[in-house]
């Protein structure tokens, strides 16, 4: 099992790394089309904002072998954070972008969302799985606490995409899944032993 | 449920090890930080703040080494600092495995590293550190690195922080530090109405009453070093405590 983490020049990509690896994994960071294309699991992480990371995307030619793979071949992709957000059609952060365009919703700022909750939402928050829909994170059992920094969340035009809600004064998106697609709005590899469980389930997952 | 207050253990760097001082001196040995973050970590901190002191005294890097060391096994969300200077070494402490950067005196030297930092590497990854002493009832700047109360306006400086795009300040009472007589209460609440972001509050506790006391302040974390160092207390029974007082705090 090969995991590729993709490393496009933004983000916090030793905690992923550390966490795959003390989990007893070897990932691997791929930053060009050919490395992107040759892994059997593929994580998206990111932390910052749309612009340097979808130009750093751009610069390494990342984006047509990212849809090669996930969307041709259905290699099962993990976005988290503004990974998850990428993973979108529009992004609404300094400015309006154009995400990879492979879920249909838009990245909106919390308070866009009525939420009157001091922001960037920082900390820890409980999650609660869709039900009906079978993710990573079903069946963990306990109480789902995940780790959160964000200011911005995801607004699905399709419901049913929506795998897990938290809540910050508001309710919102707080995991994805279409079909090989799965990405969370927390981050699991800072999440201790639960997060733990969402990256063993990641790596089994057969989508 | 309102978001959780964190309990974040406050890590201080010095020659590699673990100390904890009082009232920015008098430092005394307080453990390896690799195996201290691991232990926090086990007993559900909520974050770790590591912070090397001697770094912007130096006028040197911070100890990205050290960083390493302790990112490599931590599960748990980390925010590093201590002599930041330029955004080079801010992405260089990234690297490391930080997942959030503190700046307190270098911001004061160049603000505009708030700003450069927040549009870097986002908003909730820059937390900006404000020293306070407290004299004769009035609230003053601190420098660490002289030793020196500075003159400048807390408000004015506090409100700059924000309009150059923290996304969270820690607030630290210096003179609190390790005299386990309580937090500042009346002072931070009078802040708390100025702070839009998320805040942090250190300095002062050295029992759980105190840590209770806290709540008044209305503080999104708890940055405890002193009483989790030298004293019985763990984080496990700090927030059994806050639980039974139904303060809300990340159970499991």
């Amino acid at each position: 099992m090969r995991i590729g983490i993709v490393e496009y020049g933004v983000g916090n990509l030793t905690c992923v790394h550390n966490s795959f690896y003390n989990l007893g994994f070897d990932p691997e960071f791929v930053s060009t089309p050919e490395a992107v294309l040759a892994v059997d699991r593929l994580v998206l992480p990111g932390v910052g904002t749309p612009q340097p990371a979808l130009a750093g995307l751009a610069e390494r030619n990342l984006g047509e072998a990212l849809n090669e793979a996930v969307v041709d071949k259905g290699v099962p992709i993990m976005g988290i954070c503004l990974g998850m957000q990428l993973m979108c059609e529009t992004l609404n952060e300094y400015g309006q972008h154009k995400g990879l365009g492979w879920i249909p919703g838009r990245s909106v700022h919390l308070a866009d969302l009525g939420v009157t909750e001091r922001t960037p939402h920082m900390g820890w928050a409980q999650v609660t799985p869709s039900e009906g829909v079978s993710s990573p994170l079903s069946d963990i059992g306990g109480r789902l606490w995940f780790y959160y920094a964000h200011s911005f969340v995801v607004q699905l035009d399709d419901a049913a995409h929506q795998a897990a809600s938290s809540t910050h004064g508001a309710p919102f998106t707080a995991a994805i899944l279409k079909d090989n697609i799965f990405a969370c709005q927390f981050h699991p590899e800072k999440s201790q032993a639960k997060g733990e469980k969402v990256l063993e389930r990641f790596v089994e997952w057969e989508p | 449920m309102a978001t959780p207050v964190r309990i974040i253990p406050s890590l201080l760097l010095h020659n590699k090890r673990l100390v904890k001082g009082v009232a920015y001196r008098d430092y005394r040995d307080a453990g390896a930080p690799a195996s201290t973050a691991r232990i926090y970590d086990a007993q559900g901190a909520d974050e770790l703040t590591l912070l090397d002191i001697d770094a912007s005294k130096e006028g040197r890097a911070p100890d990205f080494a050290t960083l390493k060391n302790v990112a490599e096994e931590c599960t748990t969300p980390l925010t590093f600092g201590g002599g930041l200077r330029t955004i080079d070494e801010a992405s260089e402490a990234i690297a490391s495995g930080a997942d959030k950067l503190s700046l307190t005196t270098t911001a004061m030297d160049d603000p505009s590293l708030i700003t450069a930092v927040a549009q870097r590497f986002g908003q909730q990854a820059c937390v900006v550190g404000v020293d306070l002493q407290e004299i004769s009832g009035s609230v003053s700047l601190y420098d660490h690195r002289t030793e020196k109360v500075l003159g400048g306006d807390v408000e004015a400086w506090i409100d700059e922080i924000q309009d150059r795009g923290a996304g969270e300040i820690r607030i630290s009472f210096v003179n609190r530090e390790g005299a386990r007589s309580g937090f500042a209460i009346e002072a931070l609440s009078r802040l708390r109405e100025r702070i839009r972001i998320p805040l942090l509050i250190e300095g002062g506790p050295g029992n759980l009453e105190h840590v209770d006391d806290a709540f008044a302040v209305g503080m999104d974390g708890l940055v405890l070093g002193t009483m989790l160092i030298f004293s019985d207390n763990n984080i496990v029974q700090i927030k059994r405590h806050l639980e039974a007082r139904k303060r809300p705090i990340r159970n499991w």
